[in-house]
């Protein structure tokens, strides 16, 4: 287990390096402080717009940090070849897979912990200036299963990415295919939905595609934002069976991400 | 040289960004009217209510851009708001600013009530607020002629009030329900409402309602109990006083005296005259192009 340790301080000093990283996170102060100025169009919920606004740009930030964080660190190994000086310590290949998964893992626990809580600040600091007619509480417990939801989320994505390494040269292509996979992942659930509503309106073999799609994809949205304010509840049970396949399709995918690594020419 | 052609270049973007920006001011705003629900089926459920939030704003400004170009909104660019809003609604269920503005824009001049309501009721799962339901309570008996659906929804808008020992919509719920004939239905509410209500001055007006609307379940006993001995309906309320079925010199808490009218409805000059809803509004109503 020595070497997970020493997976997750190389991942973590390497992604401190990257200037993409310090981008990103430019980037998203930038995205709160737009939040702050959309938020001035709504004209009575101005805490929801708030919340809206700056959780859906918070999502999108960690979504394309796992995405791209991921494809870098992993492209890069093989361009700069530091592959072949991790895999001549002693690590097999495998463990080579396992460890940057977990060095990715913990990078996106810590960036989702920092930047929801940056968030979760700018919008409590901000509610503050809405007048107390047009203002919502915000219930700061319930940041935890959102953040631990977004958390899931991201490295459920990185996973996707990880396994789509394990047999794709090019970063484009790795790129492409997981934004594919990400989009139909968080997408499936509506359409499911939409197909099961209206069945009557579709062919079976429409039917039967979308079923087998639902239970192919990995489920990539995450839990509202409303639940901040009150205005959704976790559905538990869901929750959790969400939860528990995202997990235990990430293991799959990094598991089978080994085994075909393992078996190619580098 | 390549000096000259970067400065050249970027002189190219700059006339070509300015002539851009003058064709974009002429665009129709109705291209940025959020469209049907299916189109953002594939894009990811966690960005919805962000879609939602933008959707509203081009609305927003594509129905201020109509009224201020001609002062009012047409029928075809109500129904362009109205289908813009109802996918929007589905984006972003609980955001009240999207029932708030449906409220706005589609009712009063656009006169698209049942749409209106259609949209709203959507956002009762969502929001406990309780302008919500008091909207489609208003849309019901002001617009819609729909007093015992009016005063349903009044009465839904009461208990989600987290005021609800501080309001005075019980009043309007009960006239509502006085309107429909629900007398009893009408007092219970009130009777509900002075039990749970702290403010002295409310509980104080919600009494007097009460007291008028007893006063008008007598005068309807009254004239049953005179329909039963004399085989026929009174003419006014006089003839009920002249049997001593109730005591005379009745008035409703205003000091307004009690009538029949021809349709055998118990009215009163003050507090129980005709309710002026929508058939009454001289509005601008629709208009066409």
């Amino acid at each position: 287990m020595g070497y997970l340790r020493a997976f997750i301080y190389l991942v973590f000093k390497e992604s401190i390096k990257r200037k993409t990283f310090y981008g990103t996170l430019l980037l998203f102060l930038l995205t709160l402080l737009i939040s702050r100025v959309l938020m001035s169009f709504a004209l009575q919920d101005l805490t929801k717009s708030l919340i809206d606004f700056s959780f859906a740009f918070l999502k999108f930030f960690i979504m394309f940090i796992a995405l791209f964080v991921t494809a870098d660190i992993m492209a890069d190994d093989l361009r700069k070849r530091t592959v072949y000086i991790l895999l001549s310590k002693n690590i097999t290949r495998e463990e080579y897979i396992y460890g940057r998964f977990t060095g990715i893992l913990v990078l996106l626990l810590i960036a989702t912990i920092v930047l929801s809580f940056a968030t979760l600040l700018f919008s409590y600091i901000n509610n503050f200036t809405i007048q107390p007619a047009y203002r919502k509480d915000i219930v700061l417990i319930n940041i935890i299963p959102f953040m631990f939801s977004i958390w899931i989320k991201s490295f459920l994505l990185s996973s996707v990415v990880i396994f789509f390494f394990s047999f794709i040269d090019s970063y484009i292509l790795i790129i492409f295919s997981s934004l594919i996979v990400y989009m139909a992942g968080s997408s499936i659930e509506n359409i499911y939905y939409f197909v099961e509503l209206y069945s009557d309106k579709f062919t079976a073999i429409t039917r039967y595609t979308v079923t087998l799609m639902f239970y192919l994809l990995p489920n990539m949205s995450s839990l509202s934002s409303d639940i901040l304010i009150n205005l959704a509840e976790v559905n538990i049970s869901k929750f959790l069976l969400d939860t528990l396949k995202s997990v235990s399709y990430s293991a799959l995918l990094i598991l089978t991400a080994g085994y075909i690594f393992k078996r190619r020419d580098l | 040289m390549k000096v000259f052609l970067i400065l050249i270049l970027i002189i190219v973007n700059l006339i070509t960004s300015y002539g851009l920006s003058k064709l974009v001011k002429e665009d129709d705003p109705a291209i940025f009217l959020t469209q049907h629900i299916g189109i953002f089926l594939p894009v990811s459920k966690d960005f919805h209510t962000l879609l939602g939030n933008m959707g509203l704003i081009n609305t927003l400004a594509y129905a201020g851009k109509k009224t201020e170009e001609k002062g009012y909104i047409s029928k075809e660019e109500a129904i362009k708001i109205y289908r813009s809003l109802d996918t929007i609604s589905l984006l972003n269920t609980s955001f009240f600013d999207v029932y708030y503005v449906t409220n706005a824009l589609l009712t009063w001049d656009a006169e698209m009530y049942k749409e209106a309501i259609e949209i709203e009721k959507r956002g009762l799962a969502y929001i406990k607020d309780w302008r919500l339901p008091f909207y489609i309570g208003f849309n019901y008996f002001f617009f819609l002629n729909d007093n015992e659906r009016g005063a349903y929804y009044i009465k839904l808008a009461m208990e989600y009030d987290k005021h609800k020992r501080n309001n005075l919509l019980p009043l309007l719920a009960s006239r509502l329900y006085y309107e429909e004939g629900k007398i009893d239905v009408a007092m219970g509410i009130l009777r509900e409402q002075i039990r749970v209500i702290k403010d002295e001055r409310l509980k104080e007006a919600l009494k007097k309602r009460l007291e008028s609307l007893k006063k008008i379940k007598a005068i309807y006993d009254a004239i049953n109990i005179f329909e039963k001995k004399f085989g026929r309906k009174p003419n006014n309320i006089r003839e009920l006083e002249e049997a001593k079925l109730i005591p005379p010199g009745l008035r409703d808490s205003k000091g307004g005296k009690f009538y029949i009218t021809k349709e055998g409805k118990v009215r009163s000059e003050i507090e129980f005259r005709y309710l002026h809803t929508k058939k009454n509004y001289r509005g601008k109503g629709i208009h066409t192009d």
